[in-house]
Formats: C-alpha cells, sequence, structure tokens
C-alpha cells in the first residue's frame, strides 16, 4: 500500500515537473518561432518594396511583342475537372504572351474530363512520338486542337498528379515550362511576370513561383477575373488570410535569402533541363512541388552550382479554397503529409552545411517550425489542460501568454496586410480590408487550434509514398 | 522580471497593431479618393495631349506643381511613349518639358537611391531625352546591374548606334552575361548597326561574335554572311550554332555556292548544331535539302530527328512525298513522326487538299494507306 503511495507520488512530481518543464518549453519555443516570423517579415518588407520599386521600370509593353522573352509551355494536369476545364484552357490560352503552347494532361480521370475536352476544343487523336525523358504510367493517347494550334492534350493512366506533370514534362517542347493546376485562374500578364527572372539572369534562375490568392468571393468571367472580393465564407477569408501570410512574408523572405523551398504547384515556372536533370517530379509523393525543389536545390548545392529559385510578388495565380470543412481538413493533412514526405526523404540536409542555407536555415526551419509546430501546440493545449488540474497554472501569466500570442499573430497577418495594401491593392473595398483585419483576430479562437489540430492528425496514418490528387468540391467559375 | 517584459511586449504589439490598423484604414480611404482624382485628371490630360499631339492646337503645358498631377500625367506620357514614336514622341517630349516631368527625373538621376535612378533613367529613354545622355553614360557603369541596364537601353533608345560599342564591351565585363538582354538592347536602335557589329567581330570574343552574328541575321542584313562562312566551322559549337541561326534569319539567297558549303554540317559532331542545321534546311528549298533531311529523319538524336521532319514538310510537294515514304520505313520513330506531321497538316492546314493538287498525288496517298492499313489496322485517324 505504502509503495503505491509512494510510486504514485514519484509519478505525479515526475508530471509535475515534466508539465513545467514543458510550459517553458512551449514559451521559448514561440518567443523563437515569433523571431524568425519577425526576421523574414522584415526581409519581405525588403522584398516587396524592391520589387515595387523594379517593377516600375520594366517595359512589359515591349516585352509582349519581343522575340527575346522565351516561350513557355504551360502544363495543366488535370484529374476528375470536367466542370471547369474547358473554360480554364480558353483563358489560358488568351494569356498575354509572346510564344507559349498548352500541354493539358488529363491523369486517367474517371468523369468526363476527356470527353469535354474533346467536344470543347475540337480534339483530334494523332501518333505522336515523343522523348520519354521521365518514365511515366502509360500514355493512352496524344490529342491536338483543330481549332488551337498551340495546345496539345495528353490522356494518360492514373499516376498521379507528379505522374501527370512528368508526362507533360515529356511532351512539352520549350525550354521554359510552367504547371498551374486546372483549377486555377491566371491573371493575363501574370505569365510574363513570372518569367521575368528568367529573362534578367536566364543563367542562375532555375526556377520561378508566383503569388497564390483565394478566388473565392471574386467575380469571374469566362476565366478572368473582373472584380476581386472577399468571400462571404468564412472559411474562405481565414484561408484568404493565411495565404496573404504564407505567400507575402514567407515566401518573399526564403527567396530573398535564396532559400525558398517551395514554389507553388498552383503556378511555378521552371527550367525544363534542369527538371528531367534531377528525374523530374517525384511520382511517389504527396507533395510533388516541394519535393522537385528541394531535389533541385540538393542537385546544384552538391554541385555548387551558382543559382537562383525566386519568387516573384507580383504575378497572380487565383485558386480555389475548400468552403467545407472535410475538404479543407482532407486538404490539409494531405500538405502536412507532403512535407514529412519531402523532408524525411531529404534528412541528410539538415544542419548540413554543404546545402549552404537551404540546409542551414530553410530546411532545419521546415522541421522545426512547420512540421513539429503542430505537435508542439497541441501538446500545449493538452499540457495547459493538466496544468489546471494541478493547479499550476499562474492564471494571470497564462492569460497574459495567450494574449500576447494573439495579438503577435494579429501582428504578423497585418504586417502582411500592410504588404498587400502597399504594393498590390488586390481588395479595392473598404469592407473588404475591415474583414480581412477582424479574421486575423478571429483565427486565433479555433480556426488556428482546427488547423493544428489537422496537422498534428496527419502524422497518424501517415505512410510514405502514398500518392493522391486532393479531392476538394469544385464551384464553376461564374459571375 | 520575465512577466513584466511578456507584459510590456503585449503592450507594445496591442498598440502596434492599433497604429497600423488605423494607419492602413486611412491609407484606404485616401487611396480611393486620390484615385477617383487621378481618374478625372487622367481623362483631362488624355485630352489635352492629344489635342496637342494630333491636331493644330498649339497651347503649351504649363509647369505642373501638384505631386499627384505630375504622378498621372508621367504615366500617360510612358503610356504614349510605347506606342507613339517620331513626331509625335518629338511633342511627348516636350510636354515633359514644359511641366517640368523631365526635370524632376533628371534630378533622380542623382539621388542616392539606385531605383529612383532607375526610374530617372527609364523616363528619360522612353521620352529620348538627348539632355540626359551625360548622365546616362555615368550610369552604364553602376554597380546595380538593373540601374546600368536601365541606363544602357535609354542610351540605345536616345542616341542609336553612337554609344553601342562602349555598351557592348561594358556587357562583356558584366557579372551577368545574358545573350537576350543584350540582343534586346541592340533591337531597340532603329539604326543600321553594321558598322558597329564590325568592330565587335574584330574583337574575337565569342560573346560578341555570337551577338554580332545573331543580331546581324535578325536584321536579315546580308553582309553577316561573310562572318556566318568563317564562323560556321568554328571549334565552338555557340559560333556554330548562332552562326546557323544567322543564316536561317538571312534565308535561301540563291548562292549554290554558300548552300554547298553549309551542307557540309551534316555530319557536325554536335547534335545541337544539327539540330539547327535540319531546321535551316527547312528554308533550302532544293532536292539535295531533301535528301540530307531525309538521313537526318533517321540520325541518333532525337531532336535532329523531330526537326527534320519538320523541314521536309516545308519542302512543299517533294518533301510530302519523302515523308510519305518515310511512313513505310523501318526505323519506327521516323515512321511515327512522319505520321504525326502528315496528321497534323490534315487538321490544321487542309494537306489532304494540297496533296489532290500535286503530280504525286497518287504516291502520296498510296504510301499513306499502305501505312494505315499495314500498321495501324484497327485505329481510326482522321484524314
Amino acid at each position: 500500500m505504502l509503495k503505491e503511495q509512494v510510486s504514485r507520488m514519484n509519478f505525479n512530481s515526475f508530471l509535475i515537473k515534466f508539465v513545467v518543464f514543458y510550459n517553458y518549453f512551449v514559451l521559448y519555443y514561440l518567443i523563437f518561432v515569433n523571431g524568425i516570423y519577425t526576421f523574414l517579415l522584415i526581409l519581405s518588407m525588403k522584398g516587396v518594396f524592391i520589387h515595387g520599386k523594379t517593377s516600375e521600370f520594366l517595359p512589359y509593353y515591349e516585352m509582349l511583342s519581343s522575340i527575346f522573352v522565351p516561350p513557355v509551355s504551360i502544363i495543366v494536369p488535370c484529374h476528375n475537372e470536367e466542370s471547369t476545364i474547358v473554360e480554364n484552357i480558353y483563358s489560358l490560352l488568351s494569356l498575354e504572351y509572346s510564344q507559349f503552347e498548352i500541354v493539358v494532361v488529363n491523369d486517367g480521370s474517371t468523369d468526363n474530363t476527356l470527353q469535354v475536352l474533346i467536344d470543347g476544343l475540337n480534339l483530334k487523336k494523332i501518333d505522336r512520338p515523343y522523348k520519354s525523358s521521365i518514365s511515366t504510367a502509360d500514355v493512352r493517347g496524344v490529342y491536338i486542337s483543330g481549332k488551337f494550334e498551340n495546345l496539345v492534350v495528353i490522356d494518360k493512366e492514373n499516376g498521379g498528379k507528379a505522374d501527370a506533370l512528368n508526362s507533360g514534362v515529356n511532351i512539352c517542347k520549350y525550354p521554359l515550362f510552367t504547371a498551374i493546376d486546372a483549377d486555377s485562374v491566371l491573371e493575363k500578364n501574370a505569365l510574363l511576370k513570372v518569367v521575368v527572372p528568367f529573362i534578367k539572369d536566364s543563367e542562375r534562375v532555375v526556377a520561378s513561383g508566383g503569388i497564390v490568392r483565394i478566388v473565392n468571393g471574386s467575380k469571374v468571367d469566362r476565366g478572368f477575373i473582373e472584380k476581386v472580393k472577399l468571400s462571404q465564407n468564412s472559411l474562405a477569408i481565414f484561408q484568404t488570410v493565411e495565404y496573404l501570410r504564407a505567400f507575402l512574408f514567407g515566401r518573399i523572405g526564403f527567396s530573398m535569402l535564396n532559400g525558398l523551398l517551395i514554389v507553388s504547384g498552383a503556378f511555378g515556372v521552371f527550367k525544363k533541363d534542369i527538371v528531367i536533370k534531377v528525374g523530374g517530379y517525384t511520382s511517389n509523393t504527396i507533395g510533388e512541388d516541394m519535393e522537385l525543389i528541394i531535389k533541385i536545390h540538393e542537385y546544384l548545392r552538391e554541385r555548387k552550382e551558382d543559382y537562383r529559385v525566386v519568387f516573384v510578388p507580383d504575378p497572380v495565380c487565383w485558386t480555389q479554397a475548400p468552403e467545407d470543412i472535410k475538404s479543407l481538413s482532407s486538404q490539409r493533412i494531405r500538405w502536412h503529409r507532403g512535407l514529412m514526405d519531402s523532408l524525411f526523404r531529404h534528412k541528410k540536409m539538415f544542419l548540413n552545411p554543404k546545402y549552404g542555407i537551404v540546409g542551414m536555415f530553410s530546411i532545419p526551419y521546415y522541421w522545426i517550425v512547420e512540421l513539429f509546430g503542430p505537435i508542439i501546440e497541441v501538446t500545449g493545449y493538452v499540457v495547459v489542460i493538466l496544468s489546471i488540474i494541478f493547479g499550476l497554472i499562474n492564471w494571470k501569466f497564462a492569460i497574459i501568454f495567450f494574449l500576447f500570442a494573439v495579438v503577435y499573430g494579429v501582428f504578423l497577418s497585418i504586417g502582411a496586410v500592410l504588404l498587400e495594401e502597399y504594393n498590390f491593392k488586390k481588395y479595392e473595398d473598404v469592407k473588404d480590408y475591415l474583414k480581412l483585419i477582424l479574421y486575423s483576430i478571429l483565427e486565433n479562437f479555433g480556426y488556428r487550434q482546427m488547423v493544428a489540430w489537422w496537422r498534428f492528425r496527419a502524422f497518424f496514418g501517415y505512410k510514405k509514398g502514398k500518392k493522391t490528387w486532393g479531392n476538394i468540391k469544385r464551384k464553376e467559375f461564374t459571375e | 522580471m520575465f512577466n513584466s517584459f511578456i507584459i510590456y511586449m503585449f503592450y507594445i504589439l496591442c498598440l502596434l497593431n492599433v497604429f497600423f490598423f488605423i494607419y492602413l484604414l486611412f491609407k484606404k480611404l485616401i487611396d480611393k479618393k486620390k484615385q477617383n482624382f487621378k481618374k478625372e485628371k487622367r481623362e483631362y490630360f488624355e485630352e489635352e495631349i492629344n489635342k496637342y499631339i494630333f491636331s493644330e492646337d498649339e497651347n503649351d503645358f504649363s509647369k505642373l506643381d501638384a505631386a499627384l498631377e505630375m504622378e498621372v500625367l508621367e504615366e500617360l506620357l510612358l503610356e504614349y511613349s510605347d506606342i507613339i514614336s517620331g513626331e509625335g514622341k518629338e511633342r511627348l517630349l516636350s510636354i515633359s518639358r514644359q511641366t517640368g516631368i523631365l526635370g524632376k527625373n533628371l534630378e533622380l538621376m542623382h539621388k542616392r537611391s539606385w531605383w529612383k535612378q532607375a526610374m530617372g533613367a527609364y523616363f528619360i529613354g522612353q521620352m529620348e531625352a538627348e539632355e540626359g545622355v551625360p548622365i546616362l553614360l555615368e550610369k552604364i557603369d553602376s554597380e546595380k546591374e538593373e540601374l546600368a541596364y536601365i541606363a544602357k537601353r535609354s542610351l540605345i533608345k536616345i542616341s542609336g548606334t553612337k554609344y553601342l560599342e562602349q555598351i557592348m564591351e561594358k556587357e562583356v565585363h558584366g557579372s551577368i552575361k545574358t545573350k537576350n538582354r543584350v540582343m534586346s538592347l541592340i533591337d531597340d536602335t532603329e539604326e543600321d548597326i553594321y558598322s558597329t557589329m564590325e568592330k565587335l567581330f574584330e574583337r574575337e570574343n565569342t560573346f560578341l561574335s555570337i551577338i554580332a552574328l545573331e543580331s546581324l541575321g535578325n536584321r536579315k542584313d546580308e553582309r553577316v554572311i561573310p562572318y556566318i562562312k568563317k564562323y560556321i566551322f568554328n571549334q565552338e559549337k555557340e559560333l556554330r550554332i548562332s552562326s546557323i541561326k544567322a543564316a536561317m534569319s538571312i534565308g535561301d539567297i540563291g548562292d549554290d555556292e554558300y548552300f554547298w558549303y553549309l551542307l557540309k554540317l551534316e555530319t557536325d559532331e554536335s547534335w545541337e548544331v544539327r539540330t539547327f542545321f535540319a531546321k535551316l534546311l527547312g528554308i533550302f528549298k532544293r532536292t539535295e535539302s531533301v535528301d540530307v533531311l531525309s538521313t537526318l529523319l533517321t540520325d541518333e538524336n532525337w531532336h535532329v530527328r523531330f526537326n527534320s521532319g519538320e523541314s521536309l514538310l516545308k519542302q512543299g510537294e517533294i518533301g510530302i512525298l519523302t515523308l510519305s515514304e518515310m511512313l513505310l520505313s523501318e526505323d519506327k520513330f521516323a515512321s511515327d513522326r512522319a505520321f504525326d506531321i502528315i496528321q497534323r497538316e490534315t487538321i490544321f492546314n487542309n494537306l489532304e487538299d494540297r496533296i489532290l493538287l500535286y503530280g504525286n498525288c497518287e504516291k502520296i496517298m498510296g504510301n499513306i494507306e499502305e501505312f494505315k492499313n499495314a500498321k495501324r489496322a484497327g485505329v481510326t485517324y482522321e484524314f
């Protein structure tokens, strides 16, 4: 009996010690993470400022008709996109760019995507030979359009998004290619703007990415944005704030350091030869966009090449955000598993000076902040509950600390809105601005915890090498 | 101690958030007002500029003091400068002088920040303002690549070829040597560039020779032909490719000796060179081209074979006849490639109708039929 009491006391005191230790750990972790965010925010402010100023003296008009602007292949992988695919192809066909081709890859859709494409674009099947530089699932047929000479459609067996992209890389004919999600809408001049780094520094730039914004709520007419507005759906607005933060200070900051690890799968331009050299997109992964960029960094850093992976904040690709909890949770779980996949595959780069800023800063950031962040956050909440049970909580400090975290989160969000307002001014209505600020406060009370929980859940059931297409309920773009 | 630090930080962040919120809100409201004002001013200035440029109206513009008005007019002048040349451009320059906008941009060139200087340089170049030349000449040496590039571009816009050689010299020593960027600079001048390019050839520098070859080629200047002959068998692959590119731009000048000279490239060791050579042969519509292209269609390199097919198509009837014969080749790629081209041309350019007009119509159609029956039984293709 006494023995039992002693062991229970020992366990209790261990638990108490652990809870106290964990509280301090979370506190210092939060300070560390926010320190990094602030550093990135400052870098981004500089980056956005320089970008804003330099774009004032870029001769865009001349570039539109210049023969010196490199031709680009636009690869559009699609899977069960029958409702939006044709409209999106039409909008891509009217992009402002001197020379481009569109390669649509139908990755074994089980709906009517192929037939919709055949009817809508007057496709004819041809027997086209092509160089298979990257191995992919079987190609069932290549189609060209009777209406548009610069359009090719590949119909292939289902192999996942990465496999579809690789098929596109195999068949596309230009030295630069861009990968665009079928459910996205590009601004007319977006392609030209995202290619600018390749014009300015064609030797060193190997990949460039533009900003992805949430289209929900905006007025879209025939595949083009007519008026930018915030959605009426709360989940979509929360994601708008998140995207602004992720792109406007996350990616710009990393790009300034030449340590960018993600060029969004929704909109990025790559040098075809380097993508082929690294073996193309990795098929058995979920986060193929991040995986490709890490492979490029790894390959070029190992060869001590001077290169750049850049983010351009100006060219915009508009994408549909999920408006229901189910789609959003599955999207976030998928993204987090993609992140895990890429980081596990390249664990040798972690804190490895051989990989320069990528190995010493970007990869550790993604491990410590992005990958383990949700674990620390969720367990943090559990520990807070335990602290209350054990009577260990200093209520005054806990409340102040929580409010501090909220206010800091709001500060970072306002920072992103500030960057947005200074350079891009996409949301014209004052009402939209007020909503953005309101939601950047509200997200700390429920939304953020929900996202952390999904990302935490991603660790369970993670299976290396799983490849799926994300399924989000798509809406047709209508006025 | 730590608690009070967190509390202070909390208050500071609260204040910062409130400050940013109010600041942004005011900015947003002011921007809206500004936008409306700019819209009105834009309409007004547009009308005034049109009158000044296109009608007899000789009313001069007065000097502007309001920054916002200047901003609107400056934007408009830049937009007009993209689409207007000659006398109209001189009028735009005159407006920028009268209103003080040119003066403002000249002043920008003396500011400390490089991007302000670049903005000034850009405006001066777009307006083709001679008074900006001395300061632009200073800026082409700037360590800031962007500024140096804009200054070079503006200098060329204003002075044509006058400083071109000097600019090219700087490009050779620049840290970023981008061929297309340099060539787009040369493209900005409308004057005859031959004498400057000749000097670049004399430098015996690979980069400069490539620029000169392709720039003269782009202008279809036949005086480049001796240089094509000189460099087309050079040790450096890049020079051989640039020579072919120049030859492609010049086209078939009807000189047999020149053509036979070019044909020697058939056995070049580099596949990139053979690829460009295959493209080049598409321009020379001769029986010899068809013979060489038929061989190249079975080249070991995919790119060479791909381009040979396209060039055969450009040869007209004889090329299409060869392609149709290639359908029956044992080389699967050559056969598939020929079929790809024939199918595509049928869909886009009514190849079938064209074939009916050819003397070899029956032969070509027979080959296609034989191919379809023998190798593609059971598959329906559009013909």
